[in-house]
């Protein structure tokens, strides 16, 4: 059994204190201690942001890359190397307005990588800007008048786009996000976990101090069954705002398809 | 020959270029297509050789047109002909050439054929006038249509129509000797010759995005990839192709990707941080000509102070150009040797003139290395609570490269970091790390001199008339002109180096003896080689610019070398 915090190494993390990229940093190591991967039988890949300094605060192999391009350095990894598990850390920016051609692609092709989106609903290492998941009327320092858009549904988009795990929690629930970490590095396929993580320091009110309160494990319902794409997608598809009574978090869905490290047609 | 896309003039070229080698005979075949599938000119050019290949456009011998269309007739006219060229009109159209088209016209009736026979037609009279039989072609047309067999018997038809016709008919061909051996040559052309290099240079992944005139390369890597447990990926875009090379690379893998001009410019960012963590890798630009679309399928070399300068930073990189259509294969296997032992992108500047093309192989039937292939070190089993300091002088080149799996896991991050790779914003750390990155790749001028060619005359020092420096695909033109020129008594200095970047400055300073007056052919318009050269060296050369969307015509070069050159001496 390998302890969590032969994970982490000796740098201190530089997220402002309170971020809830601390919390996702405890699970991570948790599940894969769950998981006995190996320190150096693991890649952790991110881009810019930061929630992408996540792998500098690690033991393990990683790369810290460019904005938005973490999957396809991702998918070079895991062709190359199939024997390698890759996991993609990243943000709500990264991953959905840059690198959204990039998650698409991937998804589709069921690549073999768990994907992690630390979603604080803005592009906070710049200091504030209205990201695809920022709600309708989010002001940032481009967009002073408030975004124009809603916010993208990334779990329903995630599902539409061909993952085959999808999955959310909220960090600060630590133990119940280490659970969907573990499972999701478990599944043999695109795994997509998004990861409710309010910035604290620009936008406190990005989610509802009743965060927890809220939220409601979509695995406990009766009417629920993750293998089944409706009842997914009518769940994955409630928006996460303050409009809406709960937010569900859980496994929304998962199946099993052949995955493209190993199933390309070569022939 | 000129004709119509679609109408089976590249087809009929390639089946006497393949039979010509087939027979013995060293041949080169260049192809000028358009970018449409179906719609546009196309130009096809056979050369049959006494010896060496060298340029394979030039002026004619002998020349067939198949239509009368605005286009052709412009490109036609604006292609130089020998004084005694011969031309074959085989366009069926009831419109006589212009005699200031050459002095020897002949109108062949092709009325009565279909529109893709006239160009096996005119196969056939081009077999008499080589001497090669309309049988000799029988093994290749069968290989061709194997399950056509209407097909192949019409183009056994046409070529033997076309050989009785040629046999019937008086003409005066200029038809210059050439050799034929008894040995069966292979023919290769540009792409397929990269592609091989890579893969005997240990490439084991290649990441791309379908381009013209680069497409060839994936195709020929994604049927033999596989087939060594090599991996070809085509990936949504350009950049998550190199992005992909680049977790490949850090992988432990030998990766490449090849695209063209455009494609090239979405990959600056990545090679900015290939060059800023120090992983090795290849990138292939298949040069056409621009900018932006441009022209997909026309050659030019504009891409060079892409190559050299493009993304930010001070990002130093490795840029060779392949000189010959062998070298493509040669030059490849430099590039992941150069790319291994300095830890660097290199990017390979080829043409559209290399890709489309195609030459028989000088000796042998088969590319072999000429160098030995450099490994990757793998990680000593050590204590794996040392900090593994991958970023030093003393691991700068030839350096021990982890990959995942390994002992001594690191990160590599495009932050600036110090020697253990951990992010760092010291600014003597930042000065350390840019001198140390650029430095590193100043040996490269001496550990792979084998990649600049010397062509001096005999005596050890002289006074040379003008010295002259090429790259890429227009060394070839330039190797010819240089080789008439100096039948006709000019006393040259000339260097052809596949490193362009770094600028070799000792090479440079070589050339200062012979010649003060340096000239530099290059296919683009801005002169960018010689603006590279003057950044770098004592040198104000003197640019000849070729834009026209073909290779140089060595004839035409020849003539204005010779022009500047009087010029120069006039003034002096």
């Amino acid at each position: 059994m390998i302890d969590p915090q032969d994970y982490l190494n000796k740098s201190s993390p530089t997220w402002c204190k309170g971020c809830t990229f601390h919390s996702v940093l405890d699970s991570l190591t948790q599940a894969l201690s769950n998981c006995t991967i190996d320190i150096p039988s693991v890649n952790i890949i991110s881009g810019i942001g930061c929630s992408s300094r996540l792998p500098l605060f690690m033991n393990t192999f990683g790369m810290h890359t460019l904005h938005g391009r973490a999957i396809p350095v991702a998918c070079g990894a895991r062709l190359a190397r199939p024997d390698i598990p890759v996991i993609v850390a990243t943000g709500d920016g990264d991953l959905f307005s840059i690198g959204m051609g990039h998650f698409v692609h991937a998804a589709q092709k069921n690549f073999n990588i768990t994907v992690l989106c630390m979603d604080n609903r803005m592009f906070a290492m710049t200091k504030n800007q209205s990201s695809s998941t920022s709600e309708c009327g989010h002001i940032g320092t481009l967009t002073p008048a408030g975004k124009t858009e809603s916010a993208l549904n990334v779990t329903d988009f995630a599902i539409a786009s061909g993952a085959t795990f999808v999955a959310r929690s909220i960090a600060e629930d630590t133990a119940f996000t280490t659970r969907i970490l573990t499972k999701a590095l478990q599944h043999t396929g695109f795994s997509f976990v998004h990861l409710l993580t309010p910035c604290n320091t620009f936008d406190k009110s990005s989610f509802t101090a009743e965060l927890q309160s809220r939220a409601v494990n979509i695995n406990t319902l009766e009417d629920h069954n993750p293998e089944d794409r409706n009842s997914a997608t009518r769940y994955a598809s409630v928006p996460v705002n303050n409009e809406h009574k709960h937010i569900y978090t859980g496994i929304f869905w998962k199946c099993l398809k052949p995955v493209f490290e190993t199933s390309r047609n070569t022939d | 020959m000129t004709g119509t896309a679609g109408d089976g003039v590249i087809g009929a070229a390639e089946l006497f270029h393949e039979t010509a080698a087939a027979l013995g005979i060293h041949t080169s075949l260049y192809k000028s297509i358009p970018s449409s599938i179906r719609s546009g000119i196309t130009t096809a050019t056979i050369s049959l050789w006494n010896n060496t290949i060298s340029s394979p456009v030039g002026n004619a011998h002998c020349m067939a047109l198949f239509t009368h269309s605005d286009s052709a007739l412009s490109d036609f006219a604006s292609q130089q002909v020998y004084v005694n060229s011969y031309v074959f009109d085989l366009s069926g159209s009831s419109t006589k050439l212009p005699s200031s088209f050459a002095r020897q016209i002949t109108t062949v009736p092709v009325a009565t054929l279909k529109p893709d026979s006239s160009p096996l037609f005119f196969i056939g009279i081009l077999a008499n006038l080589t001497d090669i039989a309309p049988e000799q072609f029988n093994e290749i047309l069968h290989c061709k249509h194997a399950s056509r067999k209407q097909r192949l018997q019409s183009a056994l038809a046409d070529i033997a129509n076309g050989y009785s016709w040629a046999k019937s008919v008086p003409t005066t061909v200029p038809v210059p000797s050439f050799l034929r051996s008894d040995k069966i040559l292979t023919t290769i052309n540009g792409n397929d010759a990269l592609s091989s290099g890579a893969i005997d240079a240990g490439c084991r992944f290649f990441a791309s995005y379908p381009i013209s005139p680069a497409t060839t390369i994936g195709d020929s890597l994604s049927v033999n990839l596989p087939e060594i447990q090599g991996v070809a990926y085509q990936a949504e875009d350009e950049i998550a192709a190199i992005g992909a090379v680049t977790g490949a690379s850090f992988s432990g893998v030998k990766a490449m990707t090849a695209t063209s001009g455009p494609g090239f410019s979405l990959m600056h960012e990545f090679i900015s941080y290939l060059s800023a963590v120090e992983l090795p890798a290849v990138i292939v630009d298949v040069q056409r000509a621009g900018p932006s679309t441009g022209i997909p399928t026309h050659h030019a070399q504009e891409d060079l102070l892409s190559a050299v300068f493009g993304g930010h930073g001070e990002c130093s990189r490795i840029v060779l150009a392949p000189s010959s259509i062998e070298n493509c294969y040669h030059t490849t296997i430099d590039a992941f040797n150069c790319a291994e032992q300095y830890a660097t992108p290199v990017i390979i500047l080829s043409s559209c003139a290399f890709a489309s093309a195609s030459v028989t192989l000088q000796q042998g039937t088969q590319l072999h290395p000429q160098v030995p292939i450099l490994q990757r070190k793998s990680v000593p089993d050590t204590n794996m609570d040392e900090s593994f300091q991958r970023y030093t002088n003393e691991n700068s080149t030839s350096p021990v490269l982890p990959s995942p799996g390994d002992l001594h896991p690191y990160r590599v991050t495009g932050l600036e970091h110090d020697h253990a790779a951990d992010p760092s914003e010291s600014s003597a750390m930042h000065q350390y790390q840019t001198l140390r990155r650029e430095l590193k790749l100043q040996t490269i001028e001496h550990d792979y001199a084998h990649l600049i060619e010397w062509d001096l005359e005999k005596a050890s020092s002289y006074n040379a008339d003008f010295s002259i420096v090429a790259w890429g695909a227009d060394v070839p033109a330039v190797k010819t002109a240089v080789r008439i020129l100096r039948k006709k008594g000019y006393s040259i200095a000339a260097v052809f180096p596949q490193i362009l970047f770094p600028v070799c400055h000792n090479m440079f300073e070589k050339l200062l003896d012979y010649s003060y007056l340096l000239i530099i052919p290059e296919s683009n318009s801005s002169g960018q080689f010689s603006k590279l050269v003057r950044m770098h060296s004592g040198f104000s050369p003197v640019s000849l610019p070729f834009s026209n969307g073909e290779p140089i015509n060595p004839d035409i070069l020849e003539t204005e070398i010779a022009s500047l050159v009087l010029k120069r001496h006039k003034n002096d």
